[in-house]
């Protein structure tokens, strides 16, 4: 499987997983996740706007309009107390799939 | 901004079909997102025309954009849906219960879809409010078509020699009217085309049906002195076209894809017509049938057509400065 296709799977759960430690802006969450993931993660920005759209349509983000440390209007996201909720669910599912994941791909020698 | 963002944030705006204060927050927010990324290019020693067209060309084409985002905000919500249908379902149940004879309730109803459009506008217009705004115009464009048979009388006179039915001053007052009310129906059809072309031709569907009955009520004694036992024969089938409109308007509003929505429409609209007209007429050779499933298509098409041209209108003046 592409890495393309591994982060389309999983960008909800990357953006409330950074979202769940502070607010941010589209751009300075491109910038961290690249950054996280020394630069395994590279979000085409085209799907990270409507995936926050999408994320916040659903309840799961909040955005507002804050300055940032430029003194720039900025749109920043916060995650919702329905966010946090279905993080902590899609956390214990990953901890699952990528134990079972791992058991079949790297199994321990007998 | 360089032009090139300017021209980018331009083609993303006019293919963002969703309200006016929502692609406002889209717009401001890439702008932003590009002038960073932008900048975050230049620390790394591009110049600035390169910088800024590689931090566009990570946002991807606009069109996609569009599409994504209009994927999400497009969809309406179920209490969206239903208030939309609801004025399709209250014409069909003037036709279903027999009431379209009493005027009472056809002025109730056209009176109730004024008010609740010119309140849903002045609130921002809210995407359910375009089919109320296709029954709110039903008066108006009534009064007009029947302005113009009045005054086409005149002129008939007139060439004929014959003095005019009535005074000079009523075909004076007509033709201020029928100005009036072109000019209405453009200006509301310019602002809902601004929107989406698609709620125009929404707002608009129910015209080519309300046209095959209308012509249908003139050949069988008009509204006053009509047939009533043949014409409320057809009460049904005209409650059963209406309720058709209020499936395809549900559909067109439920479906995130507006590909599917346009052939929802394109498909749905035709063939309503064509119904329709063969359920009154009854022979497909039918002048009337022909004039009204026309109508219908370009009921469909019209809006379309004047997107295009403000689109390219708007495209000339950008190009011009």
């Amino acid at each position: 499987m592409s890495r393309r296709e591994l982060l389309k799977g999983s960008t909800e759960t990357l953006l409330l997983s950074l979202l769940s430690e502070e607010a941010m802006y589209g751009y300075r969450i491109a910038r961290e996740m690249e950054r996280r993931s020394n630069g395994y993660f590279a979000f085409k920005e085209g799907t990270l706007y409507p995936a926050l759209h999408r994320l916040e349509r659903v309840g799961m983000l909040q955005g507002s309009w804050h300055e940032n440390a430029a003194g720039q209007l900025r749109r920043y996201y916060a995650i919702t107390r329905e966010g946090r909720e279905a993080l902590a669910a899609m956390q214990a599912e990953w901890r699952r799939f990528s134990h079972a994941v791992n058991l079949v791909v790297e199994p321990e020698p007998s | 901004m360089r032009p090139e963002a300017r021209g980018y944030l331009r083609d993303l705006a006019r293919r963002l079909k969703l309200d006016p204060a929502r692609k406002q927050e889209i717009l401001q927010e890439l702008e932003g997102h590009v002038e960073d990324r932008a900048q975050a290019f230049q620390d790394r020693g591009f110049d600035p025309d390169e910088a800024m067209h590689r931090s566009l060309e990570l946002l991807g084409q606009p069109r996609h954009l569009a599409r994504q985002y209009y994927a999400i905000h497009g969809l309406a919500s179920w209490g969206d849906v239903i208030i939309s249908i609801l004025p399709h379902l209250l014409f069909a149940a003037l036709f279903a219960l027999h009431l379209w004879s009493v005027s009472f309730w056809v002025a109730l109803f056209l009176i109730s879809a004024a008010v609740i459009t010119v309140t849903a506008w002045r609130r921002g217009q809210p995407v359910w409010s375009y089919p109320w705004l296709g029954y709110c115009l039903v008066a108006p464009v009534v009064g007009w078509a029947l302005a113009l048979r009045t005054m086409s009388n005149g002129i008939w006179s007139v060439l004929n020699g014959e003095p005019l039915p009535y005074m000079f001053l009523a075909y004076a007052g007509m033709l201020v009217y029928m100005v009036l009310v072109l000019a209405l129906l453009w200006g509301i059809l310019r602002r809902v085309v601004q929107r989406d072309w698609l709620y125009a031709s929404l707002a608009a569907l129910p015209f080519p049906f309300l046209t095959a009955w209308l012509i249908y009520l003139g050949e069988h004694g008009g509204y006053f002195n009509y047939d009533a036992g043949r014409l409320l024969e057809m009460d049904g089938a005209t409650a059963l076209l209406y309720i058709g409109l209020a499936i395809t308007t549900g559909a067109v509003y439920r479906l995130t894809q507006r590909a599917f929505r346009v052939a929802v429409l394109a498909l749905a609209t035709p063939l309503l017509a064509l119904m329709g007209a063969l359920s009154y007429q009854g022979s497909i050779l039918s002048g009337s049938v022909f004039l009204v499933l026309t109508l219908g298509i370009a009921i469909l098409a019209l809006p379309a057509y004047i997107d295009a041209r403000l689109s390219h209108g708007h495209e000339g003046e950008h190009r011009a400065v």
